[in-house]
């Protein structure tokens, strides 16, 4: 199923899906996971812990947030299509990032999990039926679509790499 | 961290976490993985459908539901890590199951996205330090550690290849 087909999107969520052009989504999950960040990987390593600000996210702070979330995501998703209407807790995604400390990661390593992370998202897409897609489940900001949240995943990780672009990139 | 640095086992999972032996957390995690069920692929092809008493899940069942129960542990032991004290909700296995249907599914297909998922916790655990490791989280059933929950993920898919083993086999 494409962006098209979705009927309706929490608003918090508009921003992330509408980064992803009206395209299936699998193929969405394809196009945006590996082969976009790996084109990046030597910018990204020559960034460092580079910020453009005072108290700004390191380039690994960023994969680490995206690869968080994802997880986070994709375990949602998993209880909606399984019919699962149990209201789902929120995360602070400032808290997780000040935790999980990922200045101390290797970019490789983080690198590797986003691709193995992406590949577990898109086998778990690949197993629902259109049916599952248009389940939807409870969050703390309301109902959401197995196939918004697909696409929510998706538009997150453009976001950032876009932010990254615009706002890092002139750093080097 | 090893299953006998775990001081007080966590009730319900103290089964799972005892079938492991006592090894490093990620060497179990490896051990009881790919290899482990790649082995048993040609019975589990064998016995298709095939169920020991009427209402039992099938071998698709049964893999599918180790993967579901993965993806969920390894999402507590994420919010755990990041020091997240929310009280994390419970699932029904049986309606999981059930919503999941997975004997429509291909048995290969499975066992790849177990692979996947494997794969992606362990990226998970072996970014986390010792101390990481023995941090507490609050779980439906009570308190657990990130490493008892590793552990656990371990132990429940051993757990199901012994029921696997000792009630399904003789069927074929």
């Amino acid at each position: 199923m494409k962006r098209s087909d979705l009927n309706g999107m929490l608003a918090n969520q508009k921003a992330n899906i509408e980064e992803v052009e009206d395209i299936e989504l699998i193929d969405a999950l394809e196009k945006y996971g590996k082969n976009f960040l790996l084109p990046e990987r030597a910018k990204l390593i020559q960034l460092g812990d580079k910020v453009y600000a005072p108290g700004k996210w390191t380039v690994k702070d960023i994969l680490q947030h995206f690869i968080d979330t994802e997880r986070i995501q994709s375990y949602r998703v998993l209880r909606f299509a399984r019919n699962d209407k149990t209201l789902l807790p929120g995360f602070e995604e400032n808290e997780y990032a000040a935790t999980a400390n990922a200045s101390h990661r290797d970019l490789n390593e983080l690198l590797e999990e986003f691709y193995t992370v992406r590949d577990s998202t898109t086998r778990l897409f690949k197993s629902f039926s259109d049916e599952t897609l248009m389940k939807t489940g409870k969050l703390p900001s309301g109902d959401i679509s197995v196939l918004a949240m697909g696409f929510a995943i998706t538009g997150h990780a453009i976001h950032h790499i876009k932010v990254i672009k615009e706002k890092y990139y002139g750093l080097l | 961290m090893k299953p006998s640095d775990i001081k007080i086992l966590p009730n319900h999972f103290d089964t799972y976490i005892k079938k492991v032996e006592d090894v490093e957390l990620f060497d179990a995690l490896e051990k009881y993985g790919k290899k482990y069920l790649l082995a048993e692929r040609d019975k589990f092809i064998q016995l298709g459908d095939k169920v020991y008493a009427p209402g039992k899940w099938t071998v698709k069942d049964i893999i599918q539901h180790i993967i579901d129960a993965e993806r969920i542990f390894s999402y507590r032991a994420l919010t755990f890590a990041r020091n997240d004290q929310t009280l994390l909700p419970g699932f029904e296995e049986d309606d999981y199951a059930t919503a999941a249907n997975g004997i429509k599914r291909e048995l290969n297909e499975l066992l790849d996205e177990f692979y996947t998922v494997r794969e992606s916790t362990m990226k998970l655990f072996k970014s986390f330090s010792p101390e990481v490791l023995m941090r507490e989280g609050k779980g439906p059933l009570g308190n657990i550690s990130v490493g008892s929950l590793g552990f656990t993920i371990v132990g429940h898919a051993i757990h199901h290849m012994g029921v696997l083993k000792e009630r399904y086999y003789g069927l074929v």
